[in-house]
């Protein structure tokens, strides 16, 4: 007869079990409780708990980081919750410095902070954990501008990357890619490849499902009046995969046409687009979700499209901007 | 497959006997698996699990196999869209119960394959820990603390704020 009872109290629980309870518990608990003993400070820290920790946490406390213009380049961010009740994010340990966030965008639990001032620089911040640290810049003095950051997340490797995108001259088309990876600490440069034969729109990259996207849109030039112009022409997304640091070109479907207010999403693990519409004869808009699917499609594409839902109208003078990105559980 | 015949019974560590029907036993992977080796005829030995343990193992078998019956009839009517809340609420208020007898549950849910009590006992678990102190935890869980105390001061001082209330 097994009794599992210890002195008068309660019985002694396996491993598997305690990890199981563990998962379970805010992070503010896990960081007061590293103290308890080693071994739990130990797992807290190991890649497998975490993983486990935010998957179980985003499935329960799912969050959405919403980013709100209020007035010249100045953005206000805070967490929509699954009871949609608004939440002020922490805040961001360098606020009230005098760095210019330039943009933020979040992936698998981190943030990723685009600060600039006098020189381009990059900092990580866990909301959970409130830790701050900086990416370390490349000693070398890098020619052209950082145009633009993405910042993906590598499942296969579990592991943050950070993209930048650089841009010489005018004509603000990509020359050269570097990634950092978050587990190595360095930078190495990659193959531009894709992410240069469209002209990128900045400040808006997504990432899902280990690739970094991108809006972009062929360039064509035209004449007019002796002054040569530049037109849009067909808009694309490109995605970077993190894994395989390769780029592709996906086409959108030819009724989107390249404007400000298209963002992307994940419906489903699948790539979409809100993409608003203004109602013809009225002061309103719409927005439309695409979805993509992968396989070949009736016209021999690689990629189909379908509009999933539209929106009811809406007033078009609202001033407004989505950005769906989101954060995983963090609390 | 076991027939429609009705109850089986299975035994605890301390020798008592108890009748399920099959619908709840099949709340159990490991049951279900005895009874396909084994047949019904025979009592099955779980005799890692006491009897107080059993006891409260048979009523949520028992509370489950009947939402499930319910649901199936009138293709879910008889439960209605409140009935998961109401199962859930009903859930809580059965996990109510004092530490160590928590704990044989969860043992319990784990040993017999009940993943939805092992789920339910363990989140109930978390919640009731969340907000205590590491001398609590450590209490809890029969642990002794490792630290010394310049080490555990120092884990202290750098989440201060995980240490202050909300």
């Amino acid at each position: 007869m097994e009794q599992k009872e210890m002195d008068s109290s309660a019985p002694f629980l396996p491993q598997e079990i305690v990890r199981d309870i563990l998962i379970r518990l805010p992070v503010k608990s896990l960081l007061r409780f590293q103290c308890v003993y080693e071994d739990w400070k130990i797992l807290f820290r190991s890649p497998s708990f975490i993983a486990d920790h935010l998957h179980h946490s985003s499935h329960r406390n799912p969050f959405l980081l919403l980013k709100c213009f209020i007035a010249c380049d100045f953005y206000h961010y805070c967490l929509l919750d699954g009871e949609m009740e608004v939440h002020k994010l922490h805040k961001i340990p360098l606020e009230n410095s005098r760095l210019t966030v330039r943009n933020l965008y979040s992936n698998h639990g981190l943030l990723c902070l685009e600060i600039v001032n006098k020189c381009h620089s990059l900092f990580l911040y866990n909301p959970a954990t409130r830790e701050v640290k900086q990416v370390s810049r490349r000693l070398e003095r890098f020619t052209g501008t950082v145009f633009d950051v993405g910042f993906g997340f590598n499942p296969i490797l579990n592991d943050h990357n950070i993209v930048r995108l650089f841009v010489s001259g005018y004509d603000e088309m990509v020359n050269k890619v570097e990634v950092n990876s978050l587990n190595m600490g360095s930078w190495k440069e990659v193959e531009v490849g894709n992410l240069r034969v469209v002209k990128l729109k900045h400040g808006e990259s997504f990432s899902a499902n280990g690739a970094i996207f991108w809006f972009g849109y062929t360039v064509k030039h035209k004449v007019y009046n002796g002054k040569k112009c530049e037109i849009a022409g067909r808009v694309w997304i490109v995605s970077f995969d993190v894994a395989k640091e390769a780029s592709t070109l996906i086409p959108m479907p030819a009724e989107i046409r390249y404007k400000d207010g298209v963002s992307s999403a994940v419906y489903e693990y699948k790539l979409a687009i809100l993409y608003p519409t203004a109602i013809e004869n009225s002061e309103t808009s719409s927005i439309d979700l695409w979805v993509m699917e992968e396989g070949t499609g009736a016209s021999g594409e690689k990629w189909t499209w379908t509009k999933k839902y539209t929106t009811s109208p809406f007033p078009r003078r609202y001033p407004w901007k989505l950005c769906p990105q989101t954060i995983g559980g963090i609390k | 497959m076991a027939s429609s015949s009705k109850t089986i019974t299975v035994v605890s560590s301390d020798g008592d006997e108890f009748e399920m029907t099959m619908k709840a036993a099949e709340q159990s992977k490991l049951i279900t698996h005895m009874l396909d080796e084994f047949g019904v005829s025979d009592k099955v030995p779980l005799y890692n699990v006491n009897s107080e343990t059993m006891a409260k193992v048979m009523e949520y078998c028992k509370k489950h196999a009947d939402h499930e019956a319910a649901k199936e009839e009138d293709g879910g009517a008889a439960i209605g869209a409140g009935g998961e809340e109401e199962l859930k609420k009903w859930d809580d208020e059965f996990l109510k119960v004092e530490n160590g007898l928590l704990f044989n549950i969860i043992l319990a849910a784990n040993y017999l394959e009940i993943k939805s009590l092992l789920d339910s006992s363990c989140q109930a678990v978390a919640d009731m820990i969340k907000g205590k102190t590491p001398e609590q935890i450590r209490e809890i869980f029969n642990i002794k603390n490792d630290f010394t105390p310049e080490e555990e001061a120092k884990l202290r001082s750098e989440n201060e704020w995980a240490f202050q209330e909300d």
